[in-house]
C-alpha cells in the first residue's frame, strides 16, 4: 500500500503519510481519503481548479491549500517543513509541490535558478 | 426558503451552541476537530439567520414603500375615486401589519444573532491552525463575543478636560479571542486578540454660543499577542529579532513574544461616523495569520 504525499499544515508543512491506494488522476500523486477530492483529484490540485472557477466550499481541505499558497506566494515568507523524524528542515517541497503553487504562472520553471520565489534556496 | 433552512440550521444546534448563543462566550478544551465541527454548526446557522434577517430588512423597506403608495392612493385618488376607498384602507392595514410583524420578527430574531467575528475571522483561523496541531491534542479556546463597550471591560474614565469643550475619555479592553494549542513539532503556540477602544463624550458649544452640543467619537485598534514556545534543541534564530518581538530564554524551551497592533481600516470615509461599523470591526485573517507566521519566521532548524 503507498502513503499519502500530500503536505498538510499551515505553518508547520509535513507530509500526510497516510495508508492509500488511491492516484489523483491529474498529478497522479497517491492521495488518502482525506486529501482526495470527488473526481478522483487530490485536494491541491482541486484547490487550484476551485480557484479558477470560485466554486470552493469555504474551509475544507482544498481552501486550506489555496489559502497556504496564496499566504506564502503574497508574503514571502517560508514555511518550515517536518521531515519524517519530525525534525524540521529546509527542503520545502518537491517540484511536483512547486509546480501546484505556480499552476498559473505559465512561465514557471521550477528549476530556474534565476528565479526570485521563495522556493529558491 | 431562508426561514426553513434557518430553522434547520437552528435544530442542528446542540444545548451547549445553544447556549453559546445566549451567552455570546465560550470557553473549554476539546481537540481541533471537536472544535471545528461545534464552531462550523454555529457559523452555518449565523450565515443563514443573517440571510433571514438581510429578506426581512427588504420586507420592511418594501412595505414602507408600499404603505406610502396606499395613503398617496387614499389621500389622491379615493376622493376622485370613492369607489376605491376599500382597496386603499386594504393597502394601508396589509403593509402595517407586514412591517410590524417583519420589524417584530427581525428583532427577536437579532437577539439570537451570533457576531459575525465567529465566521470571519475565528472559524477559518482555527481551521488553518487545526492543520498544525499535535494529533488528538487539546486546544484550548476563550471566546466572548459580547461586546467591547460593556461595563466590566472599563479600564478608565477620567474627565480630561472640565471646561467647555468638557471630554470624558473611557477606555476599554476586550480581549475577546484567546487560543492555546500544541504544534505537531512540540512547540506550544498562544495568542490573543485584544480590542482597545477609546471612546471620547464631548460637549461643545456652537460658533455662536448658544447651542450645546454632544458628541461621541471612538477610536479602535486591535492587538494580536502571539507567544510561541519551541524546544531549544530544535530550532535556533535565524538573526536579530525584529522590534516587536521578544526572547524569553529558558532550560529546554525558548519563549518568542510578539505583539501587532492592527488599526481599524477605513475604505469608505462613512465609517468615519459609523459607529457600528468601527465596533465591529476586526483584524482581518491575513493580519492574524501574519502576526503569527512573524514568530515562525524567526527560526530556523538546528544543524544535525
Amino acid at each position: 500500500m503507498s502513503k499519502c504525499s500530500i503536505k498538510k499544515g499551515f505553518f508547520l508543512l509535513q507530509t500526510c503519510k497516510a495508508p492509500t491506494t488511491q492516484q489523483c488522476t491529474q498529478c497522479q500523486r497517491f492521495a488518502c481519503a482525506q486529501h482526495m477530492s470527488a473526481n478522483h483529484v487530490c485536494t491541491m490540485c482541486s484547490s487550484i481548479t476551485a480557484e479558477l472557477e470560485t466554486e470552493l466550499n469555504e474551509y475544507d481541505t482544498a481552501w486550506v491549500h489555496r489559502k497556504r499558497r496564496n499566504h506564502y506566494t503574497t508574503s514571502g515568507a517560508t514555511p518550515l517543513v517536518l521531515d519524517e523524524s519530525g525534525a524540521s528542515g529546509y527542503e520545502y517541497f518537491d517540484d511536483s509541490d512547486a509546480a501546484h503553487f505556480y499552476h498559473q504562472n505559465s512561465d514557471y520553471d521550477p528549476l530556474d535558478e534565476d528565479s526570485t520565489d521563495f522556493f529558491d534556496s | 426558503m431562508n426561514m426553513y433552512q434557518t430553522i434547520k440550521a437552528y435544530r442542528a444546534l446542540s444545548k451547549s451552541d445553544r447556549r453559546f448563543i445566549s451567552s455570546q462566550q465560550i470557553k473549554g478544551e476539546y481537540t481541533a476537530a471537536q472544535w471545528l465541527n461545534q464552531l462550523s454548526r454555529l457559523a452555518r446557522y449565523d450565515s443563514e439567520l443573517d440571510k433571514l434577517r438581510f429578506t426581512l430588512e427588504i420586507i420592511s423597506w418594501l412595505s414602507v414603500l408600499f404603505l406610502f403608495l396606499g395613503v398617496f392612493f387614499i389621500v389622491f385618488i379615493v376622493p376622485v375615486f370613492p369607489i376605491m376607498t376599500i382597496i386603499g384602507l386594504g393597502m394601508v392595514v396589509l403593509f402595517v401589519t407586514i412591517l410590524i410583524t417583519s420589524l417584530i420578527f427581525n428583532l427577536s430574531l437579532k437577539t439570537k444573532d451570533i457576531d459575525n467575528r465567529l465566521r470571519e475571522p475565528v472559524l477559518p483561523l482555527l481551521t488553518l491552525l487545526s492543520e498544525d496541531s499535535k494529533q488528538n491534542s487539546r486546544v484550548r479556546v476563550k471566546l466572548d463575543l459580547t461586546g467591547s463597550l460593556d461595563n466590566q471591560k472599563m479600564l478608565s474614565k477620567v474627565k480630561v478636560q472640565k471646561t467647555l469643550p468638557k471630554i470624558v475619555e473611557s477606555h476599554y479592553r476586550d480581549p475577546w479571542f484567546e487560543a492555546y494549542m500544541q504544534l505537531c513539532d512540540d512547540s506550544q503556540l498562544r495568542f490573543e486578540i485584544t480590542t482597545y477602544v477609546r471612546k471620547r463624550d464631548i460637549t461643545k458649544r456652537n460658533q455662536r454660543g448658544n447651542k450645546t452640543k454632544h458628541v461621541t467619537k471612538y477610536k479602535v485598534r486591535h492587538a494580536i499577542t502571539c507567544s510561541l514556545r519551541y524546544k531549544n534543541e530544535q530550532y535556533q534564530l535565524r538573526g536579530p529579532l525584529p522590534d516587536n518581538v521578544r526572547q524569553k530564554e529558558g532550560s529546554k524551551r525558548n519563549a518568542l513574544n510578539s505583539k501587532s497592533i492592527v488599526e481599524l481600516k477605513i475604505s469608505d470615509p462613512m465609517d468615519l461616523v459609523n459607529l457600528e461599523d468601527k465596533l465591529t470591526s476586526r483584524p482581518d485573517l491575513e493580519d492574524i495569520l501574519a502576526a503569527v507566521n512573524l514568530l515562525f519566521q524567526q527560526l530556523k532548524p538546528k544543524a544535525a
